[in-house]
């Protein structure tokens, strides 16, 4: 099992589990981010910028530090 | 152990029950609420732009008489920041509103599956639901089914499928919202603290419903991931190309500001240049010149650049609307972070360049107090609609007769070097205060929508509009008084130099001399500058009086202010107004906190005095402090 920030630009899977700071993993499942729900990797802006990605019909940015939560 | 909090005593007169919508960000709650309500409550596709709770009746077309409560977006009953801190507590009647004898869980049809979450938190509160599922039209146009008898039923609620464009549903979700006023609601529970195995619990229930609806529409099956915003984010989000855009777009924004403008500029400018020249050339007695100089001059002083304020509503409000803010927001997080804000940060910063006063509102949608509170801080620095008039008049000097673009890539710089010091603030204030375990982004970009341009539009001119009520009393009343203290005691002078020189506000402005002189400029600027705390145009039409524009054949008051000022003398002999004192003054005008409005919503924000206090004194001071030193810098490198 990997972190979302591990991935590349482009891949999509189902989430495994949501791991991390109990606020941001709380928002995560409240956005509707939750285990077995397939995420896509739209966008990895540079330095370090956030990742842009799709489940379902939404668009989100999430900083590293929250796709780091997410694993795959 | 839930705490069980119990409703006030039913109030049995429809007209006074009350019916708060609740829903996420951006789901609609604010189109359908002026759908309601027949009033047009500002909406924009951007989540988070309602900020505070809002109140109206349900209008008289739907025969029926209740009170609806708008309240900002919130993905839960569990608050993360003050805006959705707002709606729970809205929700749990903790304003002076009480509780909402209903409430209408409003649902966006095109993101359905996510937004069970919320009303399931709802239901298990015992709150009294009706549910509103928006975008009906959309879901037609993408050519997706949704059983509203199948999902009311899987809900076990009253399901209302709504469009706030074409009033589809509303009639009907006015009479399930008249039908719960006939259910008295179970007492509430207070918002729960589920722990991981009842958050589990929850989950699960969520997902179970969730599938159940989802097999109902044929849009929103599991995987599907494509809409058509993402062929527009390719270019606009690029990792490498989106940040060049955000740039460009950015820079055409406020550069639009000056060539944009210019023509109806030129326009209200010959209106007013040549009836303050007709009345001066009909009435050359003293209520003559109260009302060319001290009321047409100075006001149509002033006046000529509200154009270029509504261009720069016009440009924000199409960044809004387009879906493009919000991009623009997660473009600049990175960045942003780096000096303690947050990509949240960008719509207070850039609406602070319209004004700062919801501006500062604005900031409350950021989550973490630590980030919010160094947005706060530095909202006054950026470069608002009133010191547009200041700037474009100090720029027409010192690019007199050049292209358009010139003074247009010079004011870019003045936005830019606003943010720059904002920067260094916020960089200051990330260094010594204590650190926020909880920043975080998570920020939802909404689809990409073409602007309604009429729509945009008229709220920019009602924005402009406002802007003129509520600028155009002050800059009257202080353009008499300006006036008054131009031309008395010494009235019945010779010539206007010694009329000026014997005026009241000689005598004032010549004490504050002293401190003027090291910014380069005499106690006639220095009297524009202390009326400016009033409000900052004020400077424009005390320039306009105190040079007396009207005197000069000129065809337009721009072109006659700009003579007088590259006419005007020190004692000395020497050129007044001169590329280091214009350059030092916009310094001053870029940094100063004058507007005592923002000093007031300041106070609300921050809840205390202090940190407005330190606002006011700090930034005053080293405006000062760095407008002396480019003005001697600038002298001792050989400018004049």
């Amino acid at each position: 099992m990997s972190s979302l920030i591990d991935k590349p630009t482009g891949f999509c899977g189902p989430i495994q589990a949501l791991e991390g700071d109990a606020v941001l993993v709380e928002r995560l499942y409240e956005i509707g981010l939750t285990p077995h729900e397939w995420v896509k990797i739209k966008q990895k802006m540079v330095l370090q910028g956030p990742l842009i990605i799709g489940f379902r019909q939404a668009t989100f940015a999430l900083r590293r530090e929250e796709a780091q939560c997410i694993k795959v | 152990m839930h705490k069980s909090v119990a409703y006030k005593t039913p109030v049995e007169d429809a007209a006074k029950k009350a019916v708060l919508l609740m829903g996420a960000p951006n789901s609609g709650k604010t189109s359908l609420f002026n759908a309601l309500t027949s009033l047009s409550h500002k909406t924009v596709n951007y989540p988070g732009s309602t900020i505070d709770y809002s109140m109206g009746k349900v209008a008289e077309k739907f025969r029926s008489q209740f009170s609806l409560i708008d309240v900002p977006g919130t993905y839960s009953l569990f608050p993360k920041s003050p805006e959705e801190q707002v709606a729970v507590d809205t929700l749990y009647g903790k304003t002076h509103l009480g509780f909402a004898h209903t409430i209408v869980a409003v649902l966006d049809g095109t993101q359905l599956s996510r937004h069970l979450y919320m009303l399931e938190q709802l239901r298990q509160a015992q709150f009294n639901l009706v549910v509103a599922i928006t975008m009906a039209d959309i879901l037609e146009s993408e050519g997706a089914v949704v059983d509203g008898k199948m999902l009311s039923e899987t809900l076990g609620l009253p399901v209302v499928l709504v469009s706030s464009q074409t009033h589809q549903g509303l009639d009907q979700l006015v009479s399930c919202i008249e039908q719960s006023f006939g259910c008295l609601p179970q007492p509430l529970l207070a918002p729960p603290l589920w722990d991981d195995q009842k958050k589990s619990i929850l989950i699960s229930e969520n997902n179970r419903l969730r599938d159940k609806v989802i097999q109902t529409s044929s849009s929103m099956e599991p995987g599907t991931l494509i809409h058509a915003s993402d062929s527009v984010d390719k270019w606009l989000m690029h990792p490498w190309l989106g940040p060049l855009f955000f740039v460009a777009i950015m820079t055409l924004l406020f550069t639009s500001i000056f060539w944009a403008a210019a023509p109806l500029m030129d326009m209200i400018d010959e209106w007013f240049g040549s009836a303050a020249q007709s009345i001066s050339q009909a009435d050359s007695s003293l209520m003559g010149d109260f009302f060319a100089n001290g009321i047409v001059a100075s006001m149509g002083a002033v006046l000529v650049f509200v154009p270029q304020i509504l261009i720069l509503f016009l440009g924000i409000s199409i960044l809004e609307e387009t879906g493009y803010l919000a991009r623009a927001c997660s473009l600049i997080d990175k960045p942003l972070s780096l000096i303690g804000l947050n990509g949240r940060s960008f719509v207070p910063l850039l609406s602070g360049n319209a004004c700062a006063i919801p501006a500062m509102m604005a900031a409350r949608t950021i989550p973490s107090k630590r980030e919010k509170f160094i947005t706060l801080f530095i909202v006054p620095l950026m470069s608002c609609s009133a010191r547009l008039p200041v700037y474009a008049l100090l720029l027409s000097f010192l690019f007199w007769g050049q292209q358009a673009w010139k003074p247009g890539i010079a004011l870019a710089m003045i936005y830019g070097f606003s943010l720059i010091i904002g920067a260094l603030f916020a960089s200051l204030l990330d260094m010594y205060l204590p650190k926020d375990q909880h920043s975080f982004l998570i920020h939802e970009l909404p689809q990409y929508r073409k602007p309604m341009l009429r729509k945009i539009l008229l709220q920019s001119l009602e924005k402009t509009w406002s802007y003129v009520k509520k600028a155009g009393p002050i800059i009257f009343v202080f353009a008499v008084i300006l006036w008054i203290a131009t031309t008395f005691p010494n009235y019945k002078a010779s010539t206007d130099v010694e009329k000026l020189n014997g005026s009241f506000a000689a005598s004032m402005g010549k004490a504050i001399e002293p401190i003027m002189k090291p910014m380069g400029v005499d106690w006639r600027v220095g009297t524009g500058l202390v009326s400016a705390f009033a409000a900052r145009e004020i400077f424009v039409s005390a320039m306009a009086l105190i040079f007396n524009v009207t005197d000069v054949d000129e065809d337009s008051l721009q072109a006659s202010l700009l003579q007088k000022m590259r006419e005007a003398q020190t004692p000395e002999g020497y050129p007044l107004f001169t590329i280091s004192s214009v350059i030092g003054l916009i310094i001053f005008f870029v940094i100063a906190l004058q507007c005592m409005s923002t000093v007031g919503v300041a106070r609300k924000e921050f809840g205390n005095w202090t940190v407005p206090l330190v606002q006011v004194v700090l930034f005053n001071v080293v405006a000062y402090g760095l407008a002396v030193i480019a003005v001697q810098s600038l002298r001792f490198l050989g400018f004049s």
